[in-house]
């Protein structure tokens, strides 16, 4: 009859090995198909005890999209690598040691966590001396309002980023630590613009532009 | 040909942990479309130096989190190093970090699809699977070969063994007429059952990484403008300046136009302050002194500062009877800051002695 039984230990699944298509070469084929497969599980050993034991984590996929969202320009920076302009931001007739005070929104729209951070700099024609400009960031915080000279917003009740910050003509760090959204969530952000206390005579007229850059990465763990 | 397959698992079983082979599960989107989510790559450990611009490498970042995606970049670093600038294939910008490595993992084929089953052979559901395809396959491939009778053989024992050995090793009481003979039979069952015992002994894992999405954003403002300084304004000759000198006393008045800030929130009237600076036109415009004076009255309305003979000794230190030729520059000042006003009211004037009188000059 030339049939193969399978024994002890594969008794019932000796069936699935009768018959000539599952002869030995193309058995032996199989059999390190099913390998190759198996190569990929870590600690393979260990896994028998120790199911909790996952290797690769969550496969992600979907879209993530850092947007920003200010008072007057509402939500912008839809897309990828997309910017927002919000005029409402601006401090015109600055004397030293005065500063204004903007909220803003940072939104997590998609499916995946991010942690972002932000850069300053200057941005268009900028004619102030080094150092006459400063930002500071703070997490949550009311704008105050001031309309008596010298004005001197603040965030008030905001938890500071960073100490205030000179704006250059490179990327100054305004985030430091990376902050944590989690998708479908948004942060609260609070801005102050301020002319140094030191600013000299000679940044009188002058103007320029900030521009806040921020970088979002997907939290993949 | 089995038995070489088997044996060729063996080989890249053992061969690929040993010369840093690796098996890498995507999971995340940011290389698509080229490595999909869920796929299988290859890599193999190049050195730094090999790595040109349109590889995929996979690197650990400074998180500590695996990294794949496209080389755009490749700078040398110290040393036998480079520093690599990595982009997604999916994303807009390239990597914020730029990776220092001495050697890096070229992926060197990735299939979709296969990691999401690598994945699955990780959870409880995958692992039972795979036992149970383990001990099926184990089971196969040390089945007990059925020979015929033949006193030297492996199937002898069959025969002769004990009654439990017996048991173990043939239950079935067919015969297998094709059964190989003994030391190459058990030698092609041990290379079909190798690559098995090979995957359970080598602890390598496929390690996950992230092609992981970033995005970027930028906020531009509106314009940051600094303040001008309001300045005062000159009254035309005569009418910036009158003298009046007699034996009884000399003095002189200057007059200017004052300001007139704007609004608030701008600086206001109290908030200026005008500042006189004093010139010796004898000695290379030296400052004699610097004065403050406040402003008096409406915005815009006539300001004056008087000088006499009596204290103009003291205020400037001058000698009465010498020919004196002196500048005054008056500017105005936002309180507490060093801004001034760009334009500033500037009356010449000379002091001395004629005839036994101190002489106030205006505009000479």
């Amino acid at each position: 009859m030339g049939r193969h039984v399978a024994s002890s230990g594969a008794g019932s699944a000796s069936g699935w090995f009768g018959g000539r298509w599952f002869g030995r070469g193309r058995t032996r084929a199989l059999l390190c198909v099913g390998v190759l497969a198996a190569l990929g599980a870590v600690g393979t050993s260990a896994s028998w005890t120790d199911t909790a034991s996952l290797t690769t984590g969550p496969l992600t996929g979907g879209a993530m999209d850092l947007q920003l969202q200010t008072a007057t320009a509402g939500v912008g920076a839809v897309g990828l690598g997309t910017n927002h302009t919000e005029a409402e931001i601006a401090a015109p007739n600055l004397t030293p040691s005065e500063s204004k005070a903007f909220a803003f929104t940072v939104r997590n729209v998609g499916n995946a966590d991010f942690t972002y951070g932000a850069t300053v700099t200057q941005t268009g024609t900028w004619t102030f001396t080094a150092g006459a400009i400063t930002v500071q960031l703070f997490s949550g915080g009311a704008p105050s309002t001031d309309t008596t000279y010298p004005v001197q917003e603040a965030c008030a009740g905001g938890t500071p980023i960073t100490t205030a910050v000179a704006v250059t003509s490179t990327n100054t760090v305004v985030i430091p630590t990376t902050r944590a959204l989690v998708k479908n969530t948004n942060d609260s952000l609070c801005l102050v613009v301020a002319m140094a206390t030191s600013a000299d005579n000679t940044n009188q007229g002058k103007q320029g532009t900030l521009k806040l850059d921020f970088t979002a990465n997907q939290v993949t763990s | 040909m089995g038995a070489v397959i088997g044996a060729l698992c063996l080989v890249v079983a053992v061969a690929g942990p040993l010369f840093g082979a690796k098996t890498l599960v995507v999971r995340s989107g940011s290389m698509a479309p080229a490595m999909p989510t869920g796929s299988l790559a290859v890599s193999w450990p190049v050195d730094a130096a090999d790595v040109a611009v349109g590889d995929v490498v996979s690197v650990v970042d400074a998180d500590g989190s695996r990294v794949t995606h496209r080389v755009v970049g490749v700078q040398p670093a110290e040393g036998d190093g480079a520093a690599l600038t990595l982009q997604g294939d999916a994303n807009p910008t390239p990597d914020a970090e730029v990776y220092e490595v001495t050697e890096a993992d070229r992926v060197l084929v990735s299939v979709p699809w296969a990691g999401r089953v690598v994945a699955f052979l990780g959870t409880t559901w995958g692992l039972l699977a795979l036992g149970a395809l383990t001990a099926g396959l184990l089971g196969y491939a040390f089945r007990p070969t059925r020979t015929p009778r033949d006193p030297g053989g492996r199937g002898g024992a069959a025969q002769g063994g004990t009654p439990g050995r017996r048991a173990s090793e043939d239950d079935g009481p067919e015969r297998d007429r094709r059964a190989p003979h003994d030391a190459r039979g058990l030698l092609l069952r041990a290379l079909g059952a190798a690559p098995l015992v090979a995957a359970l002994v080598v602890a390598h894992g496929a390690a996950g990484t992230s092609a992981a999405f970033a995005d970027t954003a930028a906020l531009t403002t509106g314009a940051v403008a600094g303040y001008s300084v309001v300045s005062p304004v000159a009254i035309a000759a005569p009418g910036n300046c009158t003298a009046s000198n007699s034996a009884l006393g000399s003095s002189m008045t200057l007059r200017w136009t004052g300001i007139s800030p704007a609004a608030q929130p701008r600086p206001q009237l109290a908030n200026y302050e005008y500042q006189l600076r004093f010139l010796d036109r004898n000695n290379a415009n030296a400052v004699l002194n610097t004065i403050v004076v406040a402003h008096s009255g409406l915005a815009g309305s006539q300001q004056t500062y008087q000088l006499t003979s009596g204290t103009i000794g003291n205020l400037l230190g001058l000698n009465l009877f010498a020919s004196n030729r002196v500048t005054t520059e008056i500017r105005s000042r936002l309180k507490t800051t060093t801004w001034t006003g760009s334009t500033v009211v500037s009356t010449n004037w000379t002091l001395s002695t004629v005839l036994g009188i101190a002489t106030f000059t205006c505009n000479q």
